[in-house]
């Protein structure tokens, strides 16, 4: 066989080429029915935007028309004692069902799926299941919170009502009406020391000796609980209306 | 003709054993890279059957325009101008016309061969 001169620099980026078309066959997932493509993603992060964006304009719009019920409330309540006492009553009530923005002294808590890189074999015994933070997970933790007498809850800005539901929506989790999509942010207002013993201390748990926070650690599910002084706790926007429930008195 | 395809053979098998990853955000300039060396690989072969190869222009025209292909890519990205289309009808087109040649190639050493195949026998 004839060399050419060059033959070898030839032969050296042939196997580079190789080498390059190998790696990207392997950081491209060969199954590309199931895999998000990036023009995909692109696509789906501007939809998101847009649909913020809106969201932005209707809360704005919210927050407007309830300007204006606060200061006809204002000017209502300047015209006699009765209609002050009515008004105080009506903002006490606001606050405990969650109609205010709240702060103060509490506790931050990020839970969040486990890491890629950190799980162990995948297989039918050892499902993915195990390694994603669940519906059951977050209700047992507000559960706890509320246990160790916390004020106000939300989790991502969404807060907890008196009629939330927490339900699981496949890959995300279902909050009242919106769905949630890990990390999950729990902000709680209450006795930091408390609401923090409540979650970690195992002693508390009579059955099995072993707290929320041993159970999901255990699974390799982040969890952290962060004490801090200025808790900030959004108010709830939604319809709070009642179609069958009637007052007795 | 028979090297460089050994040689991405080789590289294939290399790959398999030691894989690496490339980030997400990279993998589309690393594509469009890739075919531009694809592009220099096959005008390599072209080449060296028309006796016209020269490592200089070889080894410029593969790193060269990968490197150039995967920059104007990012920039178009910034600029939000698509200009990794010119990189790809460019090699891609190119692509095809030395395919074809290095077919038309082939096909005539095969002739030849036969040819001088029936000569001997006559």
């Amino acid at each position: 066989m004839k060399f050419q001169k060059g033959q070898i620099t030839f032969f050296i980026l042939s196997v580079l080429l190789g080498y390059v078309i190998m790696v990207m066959l392997y950081s491209n997932p060969i199954n590309m029915n199931q895999s998000t493509s990036l023009s995909t993603v692109k696509e789906l992060v501007k939809k998101e935007n847009d649909e913020l964006e809106i969201k932005k304009d209707y809360l704005n719009k919210i927050r407007s028309l309830e300007k204006r019920i606060v200061f006809y409330q204002n000017y209502a309540s300047g015209t006699s004692v009765n209609a002050k006492k009515i008004q105080e009553e009506l903002e006490k009530t606001k606050v405990l069902v969650g109609l205010t923005d709240l702060v103060g002294p509490g506790v931050e808590i990020i839970l969040n799926d486990r890491k890629k890189e950190t799980l162990p074999n995948i297989n039918e015994n050892n499902p993915i299941e195990w390694y994603i933070v669940h519906d059951e997970d977050i209700l047992k933790v507000i559960n706890e919170l509320l246990a160790a007498g916390a004020e106000a809850i939300s989790i991502n800005d969404m807060r907890i009502v008196s009629n939330t539901r927490i339900r699981c929506g496949g890959p995300t989790i279902n909050v009242k009406n919106q769905s949630l999509a890990p990390p999950f942010i729990i902000h709680a207002i209450g006795n930091p020391d408390q609401l923090n013993n409540f979650l970690t201390n195992p002693s508390l748990d009579a059955q099995h000796q072993m707290s929320i926070y041993n159970y999901l650690t255990s699974y390799g599910i982040e969890f952290t609980i962060r004490k801090e002084e200025n808790v900030k706790v959004p108010r709830f926007y939604g319809s709070m209306k009642t179609y069958y429930a009637k007052s007795i008195n | 003709m028979v090297l460089p395809v050994f040689g991405i053979l080789v590289g294939i098998l290399i790959g398999f054993f030691l894989p690496i990853n490339i980030p997400t955000a990279y993998s589309s300039y690393m594509s469009i890279a890739l075919l531009a060396a694809l592009d220099s690989v096959f005008g390599g072969i072209r080449a060296s059957l028309d006796k016209k190869f020269e490592t200089g222009v070889f080894i410029s025209g593969f790193f060269g325009n990968a490197f150039l292909a995967a920059g104007l890519a990012y920039i178009g990205d910034r600029l939000d101008v698509p200009i990794y289309l010119a990189a790809i009808f460019t090699f891609g087109g190119r692509l095809f016309i030395n395919f074809a040649a290095i077919r038309r190639h082939l096909l005539e050493n095969l002739k030849s061969k036969k040819n001088e195949l029936v000569n001997k026998e006559m």
